[in-house]
């Protein structure tokens, strides 16, 4: 499945970012998933157990942050969550899709030193 | 410590999908990433292309649906280069296969090529093929909630082609509905097309529309 592709190119984009640092133990891995970025949180950590094994990255724990998608009214130039239809809960007319909602990428990695 | 990376995950699919695009750009290949769910009737739209325009452009297809009912070897005989990808039971493609797709069908420059994508509205949305443009079909039989459940899909589409319209009226179908999610998603640089593959209803817009879209591409 998508998330097995995914979560090797997470596991290496951690790898390289590890590379010049020294540290004990990787302890957490901060992932931010938008809700309309198609990422299944579940599956996720699922692939992370299994692909981390024997890597510098094993027993670390996978943190996934979730943001949820905002639409935009350009009327009351307000964000609101998605209804069922896209229409603004104070005024009714249609909103815009906006970037918040597709967030997908590492933000952070906490290690022991 | 805490050691801040922010690094996009899909970065290494974008960069090979670069290079795809920059060698599309030097050969004037014109790439179309169709997508859609199973059965939706991306298959027929492909057909339907190859038929009406293989005697005036060079056209190449990259199947990665195994559902898919082309006949490579009925293809083949129009003169079509035809390449089956196989996906290992994935739910998207993604652009390293499509560049050695692109590899091995030795295309000559200034052809048309047609990628397949698998039969799912989520997965495919997140992955640059490196294409020039981005077709979605989505048939009537799915409901016209479509856009509101994979706004994403919808988003990044340049054309929507609504397929199997001669069954609207039986299932249903809210047009205004399907059409105001499309509007939310997209403004009016959308491109929407309401055919009928089976009663050939609205057809021939869609032909003249891509007869024109690859004739001035490739004059330009
Ligand atoms: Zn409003």
């Amino acid at each position: 499945m998508h998330e097995y592709f995914v979560t090797r190119q997470l596991v290496k984009i951690a790898e390289d970012a590890l590379k010049d640092v020294s540290f004990k133990r990787v302890t957490r891995i901060k992932v931010v998933v938008g809700e309309l970025s198609g990422i299944i949180d579940e599956s996720l950590k699922f692939y992370f157990d299994i692909l981390t094994k024997g890597t510098i990255l094993e027993g670390a724990q996978l943190k996934i942050i979730p943001k949820k998608a905002l639409l935009y009214c350009q009327k009351c130039s307000e964000y609101f969550e998605r209804t069922k239809d896209f229409t603004c809960p104070k005024c009714l007319s249609l909103g815009k899709l906006t970037e918040h909602g597709k967030e997908f990428y590492i933000e952070s990695i906490e290690v022991d030193d | 410590m805490e050691i801040k990376v922010i690094k996009n995950i899909l970065e290494r699919n974008q960069n090979a999908a670069y290079n795809i695009r920059r060698l599309a750009d030097e050969n004037k290949w014109y790439i179309m990433n169709v997508m859609g769910s199973p059965g939706a009737g991306k298959t027929s739209f492909i057909k339907c292309m190859i038929e009406n325009l293989k005697d005036v452009f060079n056209i190449a297809v990259i199947e990665g649906d195994v559902a898919s009912t082309i006949d490579a070897q009925q293809i083949a005989s129009y003169g079509v280069k035809v390449l089956q990808i196989n996906t290992g039971g994935a739910c998207h493609l993604v652009a390293d296969s499509i560049a050695e797709a692109i590899d091995s069908l030795a295309l000559t420059p200034q052809t048309v090529v047609f990628i397949e994508n698998i039969g799912n509205l989520i997965c495919p949305s997140s992955f640059d093929l490196g294409e020039n443009l981005r077709v979605v079909v989505s048939s009537a039989a799915e409901g016209d909630d479509k856009p509101y459940k994979y706004p994403i899909m919808f988003e990044k589409a340049d054309v929507v082609v609504l397929s199997k319209i001669d069954i609207m009226d039986a299932i249903g179908f809210d047009k205004q509905r399907y059409q105001k999610g499309l509007e939310a998603i997209k403004d009016k640089d959308l491109k929407l097309f309401e055919v009928s593959f089976r009663t050939k209803e609205g057809v021939e817009g869609l032909i003249d529309y891509f007869y024109t879209l690859l004739d001035s591409y490739f004059k330009k």
